[in-house]
């Protein structure tokens, strides 16, 4: 089920939470696992199967891993499992390339809290809602079982939650309904030009759209966790890419390269994935070339011009059509990301924004949103 | 507090707005197009008919392109918002040019006892680009005239009569890409002009109006269904009642009128003596009414319908003496 849709935002959010507020606190977790195995099953089948069978695996696991004998090496055993995981994963990816994000991140919440674990075994039942938890995984595998046990067994959403999630939450719908959508209308006219202006323009504006789909995502993600009682906003930041802070946290002690390229493995194997992966190993995660090492991954024709193989024009009209019809959208995107961050005190004009931004989303979602060069990556 | 009960309204909207799309349409008349039914075997499905089976589409659809308007956004779907409520279909390069010259070219090898002419429409853009402004437009025109010139046989150049004719009456409709009843009138003239036979002044037809609620393809296109819609009128001089389809003005194609969709029709004048052959795409169809007054017989291919060979239709009717291609420039890609 993708996020930006009538299904998620019209059907799922209001069923699903209305009945989470309504029933004892009690029954909250065992419905919010249903709730995450139905948006599970409404992505693909078999990422419920493969969810019930790594993260059974891994369960299993951390039995084996506290009773083991004196005489037995608990990183060996650690690393058989690990391997157990990876070809489990393997075996599932295979069957359903589209979702491979997702089930990455389910192999890295299972993997990290292997590697986390130390005597104390959660209950089958509140480890299961921690990986499947969906505001958990739009996030990424940003939290491990561990930072997120306290909540799991009680919390309480006050009407500030319940009011910050959704306001976050419209936020992100928001911006990938309506900015990211435009972003790319523009992006797809600029892509047929090929002059110097549009290649400079396309750089800035895929970097635009990959800072914006990590806020939307960052947004709808704490929105919805919001909602349900959990607090974990501290712990990230819209650049703090789920994946990069595992690896840093798990993986820490391995040379740079290696845990770049068992992201680039997990993303799905793609030749492009693991060279921008390796790009990422030479430059930082956090530096501004990270983003144009990943615009020229999704867009190498403009490498071309840039680096003067061909000779084109400086601009064009159609190049300059596109830009002059898309600019108030641009220089709002760049609001966004330079100013969206910050959570200001409500106000009267807020209230009327965010009206508008609903029924703007609304009809956005009618009318179709699109989001294409994404579409390489999952 | 008000925030608190701002978000529960939004969850309500939400809530309502899921309601509203779970209806079971299965044909959407402003879109003329089938619409997605709720199916729960696969979620994209599920969630495309949520977008399609929403109570108020079409209004929302409007939206979403009055929103673009206004945030300075100069299309949808391809389709320019002109001046004066016109809407006006993009021009593009011809991307097989060669092949269509080629084709044309040997078949008037193969048939150079006929006369044969070449006529292509060119699209409303070409004839009033000063109704829409500071939108990059292909000069249509030039790639016309190129065209024209690797053609080894008579070629008829419409896009300075209807220019010439443009301020007079409306030579396209507002919100279609087809010639309307006036510039097909002028189209005719020029052909007659061209092809040495007297054309009826405009005074001898008698202009009826037809219907006054036709949305064409490009309102469908570009969402903008409250427009003001356009009149189809008809030159009529004598008992023509046959070459107009009453059924389409009650359907969503109301173009369909002129000359309906069959692959191939005859039109027979026993007043008259020549036979023509019009191989044409739906462009053309508003000037067959015209040419039905000044041949015994005219004979129809629709290019985009008709699947055998023409040149066996023309073995198969040897009366025939004249043949003349008329395309839309804009069409010209589908009849290749």
């Amino acid at each position: 089920m993708n996020v930006c849709s009538i299904l998620f935002l019209c059907f799922f959010v209001p069923i699903f939470y209305s009945v989470y507020y309504l029933i004892p606190s009690r029954f909250k977790n065992g419905w919010l696992l249903f709730g995450s195995l139905l948006f599970l099953v409404l992505r693909s089948s078999h990422l419920i199967w493969y969810f019930l069978v790594s993260s059974s695996f891994t369960y299993v696991g951390m039995h084996v891993l506290s009773n083991l004998p004196r005489n037995v090496s608990r990183k060996k055993i650690l690393l058989w499992m690990i391997g157990i995981l990876i070809l489990i994963w393997l075996l599932f990816v295979r069957l359903d390339s589209v979702y491979s994000v997702i089930y990455g991140i389910i192999l890295l919440h299972n993997i990290g809290t292997l590697l986390d674990f130390k005597k104390r075994i959660p209950t089958i039942f509140s480890y299961f809602t921690y990986v499947s938890c969906f505001s958990n995984l739009l996030l990424g595998p940003v939290l491990s079982y561990f930072d997120m046990e306290e909540e799991l067994k009680s919390r309480k959403v006050t009407k500030e939650d319940f009011s910050d999630g959704v306001f976050s939450l419209v936020k992100g719908i928001g911006i990938q309904a309506i900015l990211i959508t435009f972003l790319s209308m523009c992006l797809d006219g600029l892509l047929l030009e090929k002059t110097i202006l549009s290649s400079f323009v396309v750089i800035i504006l895929t970097m635009l759209q990959v800072v914006l789909w990590f806020r939307s995502y960052f947004e709808i993600s704490f929105g919805l966790s919001r909602m349900l009682g959990f607090h974990f906003e501290k712990c990230v930041s819209i650049l703090d890419l789920g994946i990069f802070s595992w690896f840093k946290r798990y993986c820490g002690g391995f040379p740079k390269w290696v845990w770049f390229l068992l992201s680039a493995f997990l993303f799905g194997m793609n030749v492009n994935v693991v060279l921008w992966f390796l790009i990422l190993a030479i430059v930082g995660t956090r530096s501004w070339l990270f983003l144009l090492s990943f615009v020229l991954l999704v867009q190498p024709s403009v490498l071309d011009f840039l680096l003067g193989f061909k000779h084109v024009p400086m601009s064009n009209f159609v190049v300059n059509y596109e830009i002059r019809s898309y600019l108030l959208m641009i220089l709002i995107s760049f609001g966004v990301v330079l100013f969206g961050q910050a959570r200001k005190r409500f106000s009267g004009v807020q209230n009327v924004f965010y009206v508008v931004l609903v029924f703007l989303i609304l009809i956005f979602l009618v009318s179709g949103t699109s989001n294409s060069i994404w579409a390489f990556m999952i | 507090m008000k925030k608190f009960v701002l978000s529960i309204c939004f969850m309500v909207l939400f809530f309502c707005f899921g309601l509203l799309c779970l209806r079971e349409e299965s044909f959407s008349n402003d879109e003329n197009r089938l619409l997605v039914k709720r199916s729960f075997g696969q979620t994209l499905l599920l969630e495309s008919s949520f977008q399609d089976q929403f109570l108020y589409r079409s209004c929302f659809l409007e939206y979403s392109t009055k929103f673009k308007k206004l945030v300075g956004v100069r299309e949808n779907n391809q389709v320019y918002f002109g001046r004066d409520g016109y809407l006006f279909e993009q021009t593009h390069a011809l991307k097989d040019k060669d092949k269509l010259v080629s084709s044309l070219n040997g078949f008037y090898k193969k048939h150079n006892d006929l006369n044969m002419s070449l006529l292509l429409i060119p699209s409303h853009i070409t004839v009033r680009p000063d109704l829409v402004s500071g939108v990059p437009v292909f000069d249509e025109y030039q790639e016309m005239k190129s065209l024209y010139r690797q053609i080894q046989f008579n070629v008829i150049d419409v896009v300075d009569v209807l220019k010439e004719h443009s301020m007079e009456y409306d030579m396209y409709y507002h919100l279609d890409s087809h010639l309307s009843s006036y510039g097909a009138y002028y189209v005719y003239q020029k052909y007659a002009e061209l092809n040495d036979f007297d054309f009826l002044p405009m005074d001898r037809f008698h202009v009826e109006v037809v219907t006054d609620s036709f949305v064409g393809d490009l309102a469908r296109r570009s969402y903008l269904f409250s427009l003001k819609k356009d009149r189809i009128v008809r030159f009529v001089h004598q008992d023509v009642d046959h070459l107009y389809f009453d059924e389409a003005l009650k359907s969503n194609d109301m173009y369909g009128y002129f000359l309906g969709d069959d692959a191939v029709v005859t039109f027979v004048n026993d007043d008259q003596k020549n036979e023509i052959l019009v191989v044409k795409d739906d462009d053309a169809n508003v000037l067959i009414p015209f040419l039905v007054n000044h041949y015994s017989k005219v004979h129809v291919i629709d290019v985009n319908r008709y699947t055998d060979s023409i040149s066996d239709y023309l073995e198969s009717h040897k009366e025939i003496k004249e043949v003349v291609f008329i395309y839309g420039m804009n069409g010209l890609e589908k009849v290749l």
